[in-house]
């Protein structure tokens, strides 16, 4: 499921993520200042918020699963 | 919506890769007011932050030889490449280069030496090398540059329509994807450096690319060319490059290119498992999806026909661009045998570096509309024809463009009158922008974006064409546009860039099918089962695609008769290369 977590423990708040995702997937929680993965489903597997992250605090899932196609949505 | 804001600048730069940030720097140094915006973060945007770093430098001081370069790129591009241009960025290369190294970009050196890698071989030494930028560092350092000199950048903007005064283009209005805050800017020149066009697939992240710079100016009437033709690039195992990377730090783009690419790109041969006839210039676009056509599934790449030369070469191509240690590198790719090639792993939709977009009408960028210029992956300068010119030209066309689209909209900018007000049209554009946000009811984005993705991904459709398929398939894609897209609804701002993207990617559709219906032959990237030869000299020409009264008109703009290839000489020697069915 492509992105799939951030370590709260390790994650130092800075936001280099969220800069480094082109798909607006990570959004800053204004109460936690911490970031969250909010649109998961937009992730395109570039792996530059896990690689750009100074502390390791990000996974990304090797997979990319599809959506089940529907008659309408 | 919650407040409505309004930018007045000279200048509105659409997109912050190598070519936005080239164009907001070069026109903010002739003293005008500068505003650039982008979907993503400037300095980490799009293809420039995804790219490994390769910039085409041409430089007779180092003993290149312009007529070697020019010839190769003519060969590859098969013959329909923009001379002019091709020359032009060839020309302008070494001046940015050193604009870049003078901002504080660092390339790649090896023993004390600007290191020179051959992108693509010929067998002339020295000829149609590449020098490297430090991979993921180039980037932000645009960035910090265009902040140095005083462009505002305003980050995180989806541009959704152009604003025309008569025929004249005098902004953009968009939104923050984060506040959700409508944009209304005003400016004397736009300039469209939004990159190039893909269709979101699973197996290539090239998502940002959705064909936003072209959809949008189609529909304010300008020209658009190069649709029937795409990159040529394979995806491969993607969990195990993933296992890999997390060992090495190699990222997954440039490897699965560096395996499945370039290698057969070189001119040594193809690295898929196929028959020689397959070995076209467009061979790694079209011998998989030939191959999986045949019934020939699943697909290798027979590593074993590497040559020694290339596997030092993407040896020492994975140490650079990540700096990992060669020796501690244990790729299958090095132990040599077949390598399976993922399901799907293709992509089929990207448009060519320099060979799709916004027709130019001059060598300073500008487009058939007053006030609107386009650089990098939106301006169809040709530069690539048929094929891609070559890898390194992606960048430096972006960087050449960029400069001259900045300069070409400094100097009208400067001669251009204040606009009057028109709050019709501004209006009128506004309620097309803000529609997916306001309706009630619809479809999703994901689901329309699914439903363009499954009527044009399959490779029998985009990659082996036929003109029964194309039909088909354009029949579907008419009726997305016409029934699917006007009732997208996007449930919060971030929704509302994807719903703006969709209907560019339905658009798209349209464009690469009927661009690919159109010209009934195969040349380079593209592809006819039922016309699988070059048509010398009837299509030694372009097609370029217009909206005439609501439809989408493809129109045949032949290439200058002095850059066609000697018809004298025989089919084989123009085209050593064959198409399946040939």
């Amino acid at each position: 499921m492509s992105i799939e977590r951030i370590d709260y423990d390790l994650c130092t708040g800075c936001g280099i993520c969220i800069e480094s995702c082109t798909q607006d997937v990570i959004r800053m929680d204004e109460q936690s200042k911490k970031p969250v993965i909010k649109y998961p489903e937009d992730c395109m597997l570039c792996l530059y918020c896990e690689r750009d992250c100074p502390v390791n605090a990000i996974y990304v899932s090797p997979e990319k699963t599809a959506p089940i196609l529907l008659s309408w949505g | 919506m919650t407040a409505e804001n309004v930018v007045d600048s000279d200048i509105l730069v659409i997109g912050g890769g190598m070519a936005g940030c080239f164009a907001a720097i070069k026109s903010r140094e002739q003293g005008l007011d500068v505003t650039l915006v982008d979907k993503g973060y400037v300095g980490k945007t799009g293809a420039t932050h995804l790219s490994e770093g390769d910039l085409r430098v041409f430089n007779p001081e180092w003993g290149h030889n312009l007529n070697i370069w020019m010839d190769q790129i003519n060969r590859n591009c098969e013959y329909i490449n923009n001379r002019q241009w091709t020359e032009i960025v060839l020309k302008d290369s070494y001046e940015r280069y050193k604009d870049l190294v003078s901002w504080g970009v660092k390339f790649y050196y090896e023993n004390g030496n600007l290191y020179a890698n051959r992108g693509m071989s010929i067998d002339a030494p020295g000829q149609f090398e590449n020098i490297s930028m430090i991979n993921r560092e180039y980037s932000p350092v645009l960035r910090k540059r265009a902040l140095e000199v005083g462009v505002r950048i305003i980050d995180r903007i989806m541009i959704g329509d152009l604003i025309k005064q008569n025929d004249t283009v005098v902004g953009a209005i968009g939104f923050s994807t984060t506040s959700g805050d409508l944009f209304i800017f005003k400016a004397k020149a736009t300039i469209i450096a939004a990159g190039g066009s893909s269709l979101k697939e699973v197996n290539k992240p090239t998502h940002y690319w959705t064909s936003d710079g072209e959809a949008m100016a189609y529909r304010a009437g300008a020209e658009i060319s190069g649709k029937e033709f795409k990159f040529g690039g394979g995806t491969a195992l993607r969990a195990d490059v993933k296992q890999r990377e997390k060992a090495n730090k190699i990222p997954i783009v440039n490897e699965v290119d560096t395996w499945a690419r370039y290698p057969g790109l070189r001119g040594d041969g193809m690295a898929l498992k196929a028959p020689p006839t397959l070995n076209a210039e467009g061979g790694p676009v079209i011998s998989g999806p030939w191959e999986a056509h045949s019934g020939r599934t699943p697909v290798y790449v027979d590593l074993d026909n590497f040559t020694q030369g290339q596997m030092d070469w993407i040896k020492y191509y994975f140490r650079r661009v990540d700096k990992a240690e060669p020796d501690k590198i244990d790729f299958d790719v090095f132990k040599r045998g077949k390598v399976k090639f993922a399901v799907g792993g293709l992509y089929v939709a990207q448009s060519l570096h320099g060979g799709a977009g916004i027709w130019p009408i001059n060598t300073k960028c500008a487009t058939a509309l007053p006030g609107l210029f386009a650089a990098g992956n939106s301006c169809a300068t040709m530069l690539s024809g048929a094929g891609y010119a070559g890898l390194g030209s992606g960048l430096i066309h972006a960087g050449v463009t960029g400069a001259r689209a900045g300069l070409g909209a400094a100097e009208y900018a400067s001669k251009a009158k204040k606009t009057s007000k028109n709050e019709t049209e501004q209006t009128r554009v506004k309620e097309i922008v803000t529609a997916p946000l306001k309706r009630k009811g619809g479809f999703s984005p994901a689901w329309v974006t699914q439903i363009i993705q499954s009527y044009t991904v399959p490779y029998f459709i985009l990659q082996v064409k036929h003109e029964e398929r194309l039909k088909a398939a354009l029949t579907f894609v008419e009726f997305i546009n016409k029934q699917l897209v006007p009732q997208i609804k996007a449930k919060d701002p971030h929704d509302w860039r994807l719903a703006i993207e969709t209907k560019n990617m339905a658009l798209n559709a349209e464009m690469m099918l009927r661009a690919s219906l159109f010209r009934t032959e195969s040349r380079g990237s593209h592809f006819r089962e039922d016309y699988p030869r070059r048509d010398d000299p009837a299509w030694l020409a372009w097609v370029k695609l217009k909206d005439e009264q609501g439809k989408m008109t493809p129109v045949k703009q032949p290439i200058p008769k002095e850059w066609w290839p000697d018809l004298s000489r025989p089919y084989e020697e123009r085209y050593p290369r064959m198409f399946p069915g040939e």
